[in-house]
């Protein structure tokens, strides 16, 4: 018994002297991110040549520059290595240490710690809801006079790629490919013609081509839905825009809500796509890679995909994509699509670098590698020009020529949402999945941040 | 003799790295929690003291309220069945000739030493529903309706989390037994055997009471370890689906770094230590007439 | 008879569970000769076509050395900090006379229950005012204090077993305390150091979440954030490596574990682990 006493004094006291320090700690954090500071690894940093310069006795420090950005596909892979490759031809005087993170979901975790603790790098590529906070801490900066001064806005060949963010800002510098991705239902032409099928052309048509391909025990239709959420990402977005466009810039502008019924038409939509075994079971566990697999190996006849993975779709032999099956009779899949690119997606700079011109000017640079690494190796055309050949296969061109004709082009609506609402959007979309929860549910479920969103909007 | 085990200098050179280092890691980070969890904190500024609102949001968040019913859960399902198998298989390997307790040993580790990057991602494999060796074993002997989707399903996403967790650790836990079983001297069981004691009467007469200080440890450690899971239903099932699988430290961290609400967070972080504790505080008094020293 | 039957029956339920526990071995050295197509469909079959080069693909582009050493500096670190300080503190709870010894041995004990997710934030905020954020010791350090609560527990208990007549022999000879310690009951409670080094090694080698939050750089990112990275960062995942980088990656765990085993063994039966 005095034992428990004597822990608990103990307990206090310590709990009283930590406070002091823990307070007065919490409020210095943030200033320390010197990016010349941490040292920096031989095998991560592009070293700059010495400058040529006879005047040797300026000899100038190199800038130091941490930048991060995430590598989670093949193309991205490139791309930093190219960035490396190039930086002392391009941007001489300059030390980038590259800090490349291997999954989206762990650059999303990175950049909410680093958001949170002050140590967001000098450049970091930042897109959708993880934006957001970074915007509202303060942390990044406006890039609109830089790019005006500089002459590098006119490198942007279409200005809509350009569109600031609701408060009339830009705060990251976009790549310019992003605005042309777009979702895509891939399929695998030689499992259609195996058992005689045609290619649905509505809906209906869908579900009845999916039910014979169950009993060829083909799976109809995969979709990343596990650390991509491929539902709430673009396949409920998909199903309202497929119904009528107008849905989904409504909600988009806040002008109706998720109970409206055509959302939840929609989303049911989603749900049965799941009780008729379009999608398999268990779909709401299947991975990125999972998914890819499955399509590839001809396990699964129809693939719902971004096209950012076109050129390693069309690796697999055989394989078109067709267009989004009709739901209403009113809206010609030919004329609707969905593209990615939203403001704030892009190359941020960190308001606390110590170099925010260089920075400014590695952030160009990163845009422009990454514009002409997506052109030459991703095969997507972009906004910002470079002087990257674009080898287009035939599938490729086709997709832009459609993506080219849309009258109407909706937006992105989930990487619109803020970090709350865009969480518990992510995750109703996942219980969609299972098949077990309604359209009805989500719209009430989702009315609670919905509102917190609406208010804070204002 | 006193004045050995009374020197100050040694006694403090002996014990103050230890405080320092512990508290300076472990316990010191929690401070700033606490504090965080009276305000409207977004992980950057603190945006205005809101007293027990937090606490009230979290103590009326049915979210909340089921990932604590979800480890209670796990809990239950590991220390009524997992920590049985466990005793029960160290009190069989007890018996066994020393080739076969050599072998049981090592592998009953194995799943242990592994890093849970590996087993979740086999577990993901096995409970697969189309081609996962579970459900194709249930076709194979005939259970076929039984098949389910394990990780997909809202019903059985838990429990499954929970099997793969259970199983990873069985075997460390039995050998934890094992060694407690061992380390009971034989003159006991040989004065039962003598007796004509069978072998239950030996194990439930003799051997459980022995053990109990044994029992009691691997009962903590088990239930800590229960409820801190986090690891299993991340890379498993990202604590879906929707929020079906979650665990309180899934929703703390859910709450914190994806819906920026660290004050809720930090309370549900304090709330989870406080639990921990009372727990603890239990089981060393109800578990056994002893009190270990914890 | 019937306890020969018996035993027959409990042998192989034995041998049959101990094949599960060994199954996920099984399964990735499996997965690191498949090719890519196979690894889904039918995980759990043999390889219909062996694929050997999957190992060195993997290792060329996965830097393996990197990880590895990285993994190997904060296990051995960890292991030598907490052993250290650890069977110090250990020794002055269970010999020493002060008055808050218990109380002590119970604050250190709240390291069990006290979840790193939870603090992870000023953890992250204080190596960095301490200056050593992405650095070795910035992972090093967390680790000892987070391991030191079960360490401590242990050695507690083995040294409350140690008669007290082995000192009091050491302080004839002429000892003093830190002689006495150093040199005749450290030696004493090496089964019991034996096993902690197991254990700590294994949770270290297989940290993952504080490893991921605390490392910022590449330079000084441990086994299991390169491989998780190696996991889901590839475009079409080509299983046949993965699988390569995950066996390789389990060996020196397997290893010590296997060598250490027996003195594991040991150590939990010399007695008295937990009284």
């Amino acid at each position: 018994m005095r034992n428990r006493t004597k822990w608990i004094g103990l307990l206090a006291l310590v709990f009283l002297l930590l406070m002091q320090v823990a307070c007065g700690n919490g409020k210095s954090g943030g200033n320390n991110a010197e990016p010349g500071k941490s040292s920096t690894g031989q095998s991560e940093t592009g070293k700059s040549e010495a400058s040529e310069e006879p005047s040797q006795e300026t000899k100038q420090e190199p800038v130091k520059l941490k930048l991060m950005m995430h590598v989670a596909d093949d193309t991205r892979k490139a791309i930093a290595q190219m960035m490396k490759d190039r930086l002392a031809e391009k941007l001489p005087g300059y030390e980038v240490e590259f800090e490349l993170v291997g999954t989206a979901t762990d650059w999303e975790n990175k950049l909410r710690t680093y958001n949170v603790t002050g140590d967001l790098p000098d450049v970091f590529y930042m897109a959708g809801a993880p934006s957001f906070p970074i915007i509202k801490a303060g942390n990044v900066i406006d890039l609109t006079s830089y790019i005006q001064e500089d002459g590098f806005a006119k490198k942007y060949s279409d200005p809509a790629v350009l569109a600031p963010a609701s408060d009339g800002k830009m705060y990251a510098m976009p790549e310019g490919f992003d605005f042309y991705f777009n979702p895509r239902l891939f399929y695998n032409k030689d499992i259609f013609e195996k058992y005689g099928l045609d290619i649905p052309k509505t809906y209906d048509e869908l579900l009845a081509v999916s039910k014979t391909l169950n009993d060829k025990g083909v799976i109809p239709m995969v979709v990343p839905a596990k650390d991509f959420n491929g539902a709430g990402l673009f396949l409920n977005i998909v199903m309202m825009m497929l119904d009528n466009p107008q849905t989904v810039l409504d909600l988009n502008d806040h002008k109706i809500d998720w109970s409206d019924p055509k959302v939840i038409a929609a989303l049911n939509r989603v749900k049965q796509l799941v009780n008729e075994k379009v999608l398999p079971e268990g779909v709401v566990n299947l991975d990125y890679g999972a998914a890819a697999n499955l399509f590839a190996t001809k396990k699964a006849a129809m693939y719902a995909a971004m096209t950012w993975d076109l050129s390693s779709i069309e690796k697999t032999p055989d394989v078109d994509f067709m267009l989004w099956p009709q739901v209403n009779p009113a809206v010609d899949p030919n004329s609707v699509t969905m593209y990615w690119g939203a403001p704030n997606s892009g190359y941020a700079v960190s308001s606390k670098s110590k170099h925010i011109a260089e920075a400014v000017k590695l952030a160009e640079y990163a845009a422009e590698i990454s514009s002409f690494g997506f052109t030459e190796i991703g095969k997507s055309p972009s906004a910002l020009k470079t002087d990257a050949k674009m080898d287009m296969s035939d599938l490729a061109k086709r997709n832009l020529e459609q993506f080219d004709q849309t009258t109407i082009k909706v937006p992105p609506l989930a990487l619109n949402l803020g970090s709350k609402m865009f969480s518990e959007y992510l995750k109703l979309s996942s219980s969609l999945l299972t098949g077990q929860y309604t359209g009805e549910q989500f719209a009430k479920d989702i009315a609670k941040p919905w509102e917190e969103e609406k208010k804070g909007s204002k | 003799m006193s004045s050995f085990y009374n020197n100050r200098l040694a006694l403090f050179l002996f014990s103050a790295p230890t405080l320092i280092l512990f508290t300076l890691f472990v316990v010191y980070p929690l401070f700033p929690q606490i504090r965080i969890s009276f305000f409207d904190h977004d992980g950057i500024n603190y945006n205005g003291f809101v007293g027990l609102d937090n606490y009230r949001d979290v103590l009326h968040s049915s979210e909340f309220w089921h990932s604590a019913y979800n480890n209670v859960k796990i809990v239950l399902i590991s220390t009524f069945v997992g920590l049985p198998i466990s005793l029960l298989l160290a009190l069989v390997l007890d018996r066994m000739s020393p080739g076969i307790r050599r072998y049981f040993r090592m592998t009953s580790f194995m799943p242990a030493v592994l890093s849970v990057t590996v087993i979740a991602q086999m577990w993901i494999a096995m409970f697969e529903p189309r081609f996962g060796a579970l459900n194709q074993a249930l076709s194979t002997v005939g259970l076929g309706d039984l098949k389910r989707i394990w990780l997909g399903d809202p019903e059985t996403a838990l429990p499954s989390v929970a099997f793969a967790f259970l199983w990873q650790y069985i075997g460390l836990n039995m050998v934890l037994f094992y060694t407690g079983i061992k380390s009971i001297p034989k003159t006991y069981y040989e004065a039962a055997l003598i007796d004509g004691a069978g072998f239950f009467q030996t194990n439930v007469r003799i051997v459980l009471p022995l053990l109990q200080e044994v029992v009691k440890f691997v009962l903590v450690i088990s239930v800590i370890g229960c409820l801190r899971q986090f690891e299993h239903v991340k890379m498993m099932t990202n604590g879906g689906p929707g929020s079906a699988s979650r665990t309180v430290i899934y929703e703390l961290y859910y709450r914190a770094f994806n819906m920026y609400e660290f004050g809720v967070g930090s309370v549900i972080a304090i709330l989870f230590v406080v639990a921990c504790l009372l727990i603890t505080f239990m089981i060393n008094n109800l578990v056994a007439r002893e009190k270990m020293e914890f | 008879m019937v306890r020969n039957i018996n035993r027959g029956v409990l042998k192989a339920v034995l041998i049959v569970l101990g094949i599960g526990w060994i199954f996920p071995l099984i399964w990735m050295v499996l997965i690191s000769f498949k090719k890519p197509g196979e690894v889904y469909g039918s995980p759990f079959r043999l390889p219909k076509q062996w694929i050997f080069d999957n190992y060195p693909n993997a290792l060329k582009s996965f830097d393996f050395t990197l990880y590895f050493t990285n993994s190997v500096i904060y296990s051995v670190g960890t292991i030598l900090i907490t052993l250290i300080l650890g069977s110090m503190f250990a020794y002055c709870v269970a010999r020493m006379n002060w008055k808050f010894k218990s109380v002590a041995l119970s604050y250190v004990a709240l390291g069990l229950i006290i979840p790193a997710q939870v603090t992870i934030i000023p953890l992250f905020m204080l190596l960095r005012s301490l200056h050593i954020k992405d650095t070795h010791l910035g992972l090093i350090l967390p680790y000892s204090a987070f391991a030191l609560s079960l360490c401590v527990m242990m050695l507690y208990a083995f040294f409350r077993t140690v008669p007290k007549e082995m000192e009091e022999a050491a302080i004839m000879d002429g000892c003093n305390v830190y002689g006495a310690f150093f040199r005749i009951i450290l030696p004493i409670i090496m089964p019991a150091i034996a096993t902690q080094i197991v254990l700590i090694f294994m949770n270290t080698w297989n940290e993952f979440f504080m490893a991921f939050i605390l490392t910022g750089q590449e330079e000084f990112r441990p086994l299991p954030i390169g491989l998780l990275n190696f996991f889901v960062g590839r475009g079409t995942p080509e299983w046949g490596m993965i699988g390569a980088v995950m066996v390789v990656s389990s060996v020196p765990t397997i290893l010590v574990y296997l060598g250490f085993s027996e003195k594991i063994e040991n150590a939990l039966t010399a007695g008295a682990v937990l009284k």
